[in-house]
């Protein structure tokens, strides 16, 4: 029989082994430290900030999460999501096409960009790796030639600029936080309940077995990288509404921070693993890095050490705990 | 026919080297003037220095792992460098100091993936940042630049026989690293890490040592090419070496490693880096937009995909009818 003080280490244990969890103590933590460092930061304004910078990253990382679960990645989102936007601007200023069509035909060339990643890695069989390297290189490419390195401009409106939070409704909320709020619960309900998702988790943890168990494993990855797509494309729109221009390079660099967001979140590159929360987490975290070396007046030139320092320290914490509560285990068992 | 096609196929590095001769006839055909000496040697001077970390990618991804951190150690190291020698340091010291940051980098990322057992990407994309904010930072101390020495330029612009010396060092490199994975039990080890990690370790390979001593030599070769690319620009930028680790990425694919581990080629890896600068320059000739040359190198690396999958299939058939062919020519012919 176990003693009461084992069973308490043990619920500790399961909370303390939630993906995630490390990350949300780390934020409580500097939250609390930066309160002392400047006033500023635990105010609402600067956290209706925070939270409206973390938006777009939340989303790219939820995509990066689905599709690492099944076993892939998709290094293009931060592309795809400049090019979705290019689209916006470019119906918009130059065939003075009405918003609604325009930010459709912005989410479809997203989904689309995702589906041919998809297309090209189950029937060609490329790697993902390559195959998401090739389209990043090739999207930034077409976006470099079509806008011929000059920004894309003239296609902001009031409504647009609502809509990408520009402008902020009553009580400094933002249109985007909601609409991203739904995406990722619509998000987290799937992943609990359908059996797509089950069967993602399948192809990602072993696609041999998910295949002779019946699932179609080339039919599901084809639809993580669809799915990527269109939340990246959901994201180049309403970036494109935010900036009020489309510069050939927005957006870069963004795939690379929703990985970290997502790997960060307890997602795992060999597929199988990951949390929607986590990665939201993630993200926050990243986000809340950036403000808390902008408020705290180190100078921007330290931003990449910091980010990196920090996500060696939490990856490297969160590995030390799951190797201690291994061993826990077998000494109790 | 047949046969000669497998043998081509087979050859290491001889599908890149037909790609790379193909190209160099359609640029020339586009423009004479591609074909000058001066022209080819600056070609091969560019790629140097991308060649030189595509060495190391190829030989961490032969190892079963990925070293994303590669371009940031070498602008970290080319900065180190400078700034000691901003500092006046001899330069031989200077150079032993930025070969030692690079090294160190390395045994790091090798010693946070083999031992804690992380995830190699997520700890080089972290490593890359910091590295890649240690430059900055150094950057930020103070300018890095106007301090070189003759001996230091002269790594990038003396000569040896006529011959610029990077282009004589890289040769040397790859006949070198070719021996190392080839003809090692070193190069043997690190193959078999990466073909099967479970069946090394059954076979008595210390797989994690091995991937340790792995990512070293590849922080050691970012080193190498960084000092070398800091003493040809004679200044080093804050954001030195951004985005020369997806072009050792693309070089070591194209050149048929294999991102899956267990599979790699020194030779077609200089040769694909030979060929993306190659690219670079005679698009550059023929008066093409350069905005185009991104579209260009993304659609070549899927196309060398592509081709390494169909290759690797046509081999794959050719063997076993041939096996197939062998097994009936011994049956007794009662049996067959």
């Amino acid at each position: 029989m176990k003693s009461p003080s084992a069973h308490l280490t043990d619920r500790l244990g399961a909370i303390l082994s939630r993906p995630g969890f490390g990350i949300l103590i780390f934020l409580v933590v500097v939250s609390f430290v930066m309160s002392f460092v400047s006033p500023f930061f635990l105010t609402w304004l600067n956290w209706a900030n925070i939270f409206n910078q973390s938006v777009f990253l939340m989303l790219l990382a939820v995509g990066m999460t689905v599709v690492l679960i099944g076993g892939g990645i998709d290094l293009s989102v931060g592309a795809v999501a400049a090019l979705a936007g290019g689209v916006v601007g470019i119906l918009i200023s130059k065939l003075g096409v009405p918003l609604p069509i325009a930010l459709l035909c912005g989410v479809l060339a997203g989904t689309a960009m995702g589906f041919l990643n998809g297309l090209i890695i189950t029937r060609l069989g490329i790697p993902d790796f390559v195959t998401t390297l090739a389209t990043l290189a090739l999207i930034r490419g077409i976006l470099l030639v079509w806008s011929q390195g000059v920004p894309i401009i003239g296609f902001s409106s009031n409504s647009y600029m609502m809509l990408g939070g520009l402008r902020r409704l009553p009580g400094g909320l933002t249109v985007p936080e909601f609409i991203v709020t739904f995406l990722i619960i619509v998000g987290l309900l799937l992943m609990r309940y359908s059996r797509v998702a089950s069967h993602l988790r399948a192809t990602g943890e072993n696609p041999e077995i998910a295949r002779l168990s019946g699932v179609n494993i080339k039919r599901i990855k084809l639809a993580s990288y669809t799915l990527s797509g269109l939340l990246a494309g959901v994201v180049g729109v309403l970036l494109a509404g935010r900036f009020g221009t489309v510069m050939p390079n927005m957006a870069s660099g963004m795939e690379i921070q929703a990985l970290a967001a997502a790997i960060i979140g307890g997602a795992a590159l060999s597929g199988g693993r990951g949390s929607l929360i986590g990665a939201t987490i993630g993200a926050l975290t990243l986000v809340v890095i950036q403000n808390v070396i902008n408020l705290s007046g180190i100078p921007p030139v330290f931003e990449t050490l910091v980010v990196g320092t920090v996500i060696l320290i939490v990856v490297t914490f969160t590995r030390l705990s799951e190797m201690a509560s291994k061993r826990r285990k077998r000494a109790v068992s | 026919m047949q046969f000669a096609l497998v043998r081509l196929l087979r050859t290491e590095g001889a599908p890149i080297s037909l790609a790379l001769i193909l190209a160099v006839i359609a640029f020339t055909a586009l423009n004479p003037a591609f074909l000058s000496p001066d022209n080819l040697a600056i070609i091969a001077v560019q790629s140097i220095f991308v060649m030189i970390i595509a060495i190391g990618m190829s030989f961490v991804l032969t190892s079963g792992a990925i070293d994303l951190s590669v371009g940031a150690v070498l602008g970290l190291s080319g900065g180190v460098t400078m700034f000691l020698l901003t500092m006046s340091f001899p330069t031989a010291l200077a150079i032993i100091g930025g070969l030692g940051v690079g090294t160190a980098f390395g045994l790091l990322n090798g010693f946070l993936v083999t031992r804690l057992g992380l995830s190699d990407f997520i700890v080089t994309l972290a490593t890359m940042g910091v590295a890649g904010g240690l430059l900055k930072t150094l950057a930020y101390i103070r300018p890095l630049r106007g301090a070189e020495t003759d001996s230091f330029t002269w790594l990038s612009y003396g000569e040896i026989a006529g011959i610029p010396f990077p282009i004589v060092f890289g040769f040397l490199l790859v006949v070198t690293c070719t021996l190392i994975l080839n003809k090692t039990v070193f190069g043997r080890r690190v193959q078999a890490s990466g073909m099967s990690p479970a069946g090394a370790i059954f076979a008595g390979i210390d797989v994690p040592n091995v991937r340790l001593m792995v990512f070293a030599l590849s922080g050691f070769l970012a080193a190498v090419s960084g000092i070398l690319l800091a003493a040809r620009l004679a200044s080093v930028q804050p954001a030195l070496g951004m985005g020369y680790e997806l072009q050792a990425i693309a070089a070591a694919v194209l050149g048929g490693t294999s991102l899956a581990g267990g599979r790699g080629t020194v030779m077609g890896t200089a040769m694909a880096a030979l060929l993306l600068a190659t690219l670079n320059t005679g698009l550059q000739i023929a008066g093409v937009d350069p905005t185009w040359y991104p579209v260009f190198v993304g659609s070549s690396i899927i196309g060398a995909v592509a081709f390494h999958q169909w290759a690797e299939r046509y081999v794959e058939a050719y063997e076993s009818n041939a096996l197939d062919a062998a097994d009936l020519a011994t049956l007794p012919s009662s049996s067959v």
